[in-house]
C-alpha cells in the first residue's frame, strides 16, 4: 500500500519545485531494495555516469558503492542557470545481512540504473537447526 | 475514558430524546441518508478520489546551462527507454512526460519510483522554437534550444 510520508513528500515536492524551483542539488542517488527468494536488489537512480565510473566494493559486512568522475569543463562562454543533480562523485553503503553471499555480487548500469544482485546463502534456509530430544 | 457519571449523563439525554416523539421522527427520517453519505465517504479508496497515476508521476531535477548559442536542459530521468518520452511545445510551454508500465514488484525499501514524469519549463521569446533537438543518454534527457538570431551576442567592430 501507500507510503504516507512519501505521498506527502511528492505533492509538496511537486508544486514547490515546479512553481519556485529548487535550490537543492541532489548528490546522492536514491535506492530501491528489492529481496526475492534467491536473491537480493539494490537498485540505484544515478543517471549520467559510464560504466567505468563506479566503484562496487564489500568490506567486513558493508557494501559501498561509489563514483569518482572529474566534472565535465564547459566552455568558457557556457553559463549554469539551474544545477538539481549532479552524481559524480558520491559514496553510499549498505550493511549486508548475514544471509547475503559477499562473493556473488553482480552488477548492471542501464539507462542510468544501476542494479547490483547480491545471491543469499545457499544454506541460510538451512540455518535454524532443530535438535532432536532423546 | 468517559467517567462513569458522564456515562449515566449520556444514557440519561439519550433515553430522554428517544421518547422525545418529535426528535425520534426527524432521526428517522435522515437515517438512511446519512447511514448512505457514512457509507460513501468511508468505503471509497484513496486511489479513486486522487489519480494514483498522477500522484505517482515526479518531477525529475534538472540542470540546465546557457551557452552562446543555446540552452540545454538536462533532465535526470533514469530508467526510461527514449520511446517512453514525449517532449511537446504549446505556446511558451515546454511540456516533458514519460510514462513507464507499472510494475507488480514488492519493495523492501523505496526511495524513487520511475512510473512517470512531468516536468514543464516556460520558454522565453529569445528561444527559436522551431529548432528543438532532444537526445537520451545513460539516464539523462538532454533537450538543446536554439537561440533566436537576435539574441545571440555579436561582436560589433571598431571603425
Amino acid at each position: 500500500m501507500y507510503n504516507v510520508p512519501n505521498i506527502i513528500d511528492q505533492i509538496l515536492n511537486r508544486t514547490i519545485s515546479d512553481i519556485v524551483g529548487t535550490d537543492f542539488t541532489m548528490t546522492i542517488p536514491s535506492a530501491n531494495i528489492i529481496e526475492h527468494d534467491h536473491d537480493y536488489q539494490i537498485i540505484l537512480a544515478v543517471p549520467g555516469l559510464d560504466k567505468e565510473d563506479f566503484k562496487i566494493k564489500v568490506e567486513k559486512n558493508s557494501l559501498i558503492v561509489s563514483a569518482d568522475k572529474e566534472a565535465i569543463s564547459l566552455p568558457q562562454d557556457a553559463k549554469i542557470k539551474r544545477n538539481e543533480f549532479n552524481f559524480s562523485k558520491f559514496r553510499r553503503s549498505f550493511n549486508l545481512s548475514e544471509a547475503a553471499d559477499s562473493a556473488s555480487i553482480k552488477a548492471e548500469y542501464n539507462d542510468g540504473i544501476l542494479t547490483i544482485t547480491i545471491d543469499k546463502k545457499k544454506d541460510s534456509e538451512e540455518a535454524v537447526k532443530y535438535v532432536k530430544i532423546d | 475514558m468517559i467517567g462513569i457519571v458522564q456515562k449515566i449523563k449520556i444514557y440519561k439525554m439519550h433515553t430522554k430524546f428517544k421518547t422525545h416523539p418529535k426528535f425520534y421522527h426527524t432521526a428517522g427520517a435522515f437515517a438512511p441518508v446519512i447511514d448512505n453519505l457514512i457509507h460513501e465517504v468511508f468505503n471509497t479508496p484513496v486511489n479513486e478520489v486522487v489519480n494514483e497515476k498522477g500522484l505517482k508521476k515526479t518531477t525529475p531535477a534538472a540542470n540546465i546551462i546557457e551557452f552562446e548559442n543555446k540552452y540545454e536542459i538536462k533532465l535526470a530521468v533514469p530508467g526510461f527507454k527514449k520511446e517512453k518520452i514525449s517532449i511537446s511545445i504549446e505556446k511558451n510551454n515546454l511540456v516533458i512526460s514519460g510514462d513507464n508500465e507499472s510494475e507488480e514488484v514488492k519493495y523492501k525499501h523505496r526511495e524513487f519510483n520511475n512510473i512517470g514524469f512531468k516536468r514543464s519549463f516556460n520558454l522565453s521569446d529569445l528561444i527559436d522554437k522551431s529548432s528543438v533537438t532532444a537526445s537520451y543518454n545513460n539516464g539523462i534527457l538532454t533537450v538543446s534550444l536554439q537561440k533566436v538570431e537576435q539574441a545571440k551576442p555579436k561582436n560589433i567592430e571598431i571603425i
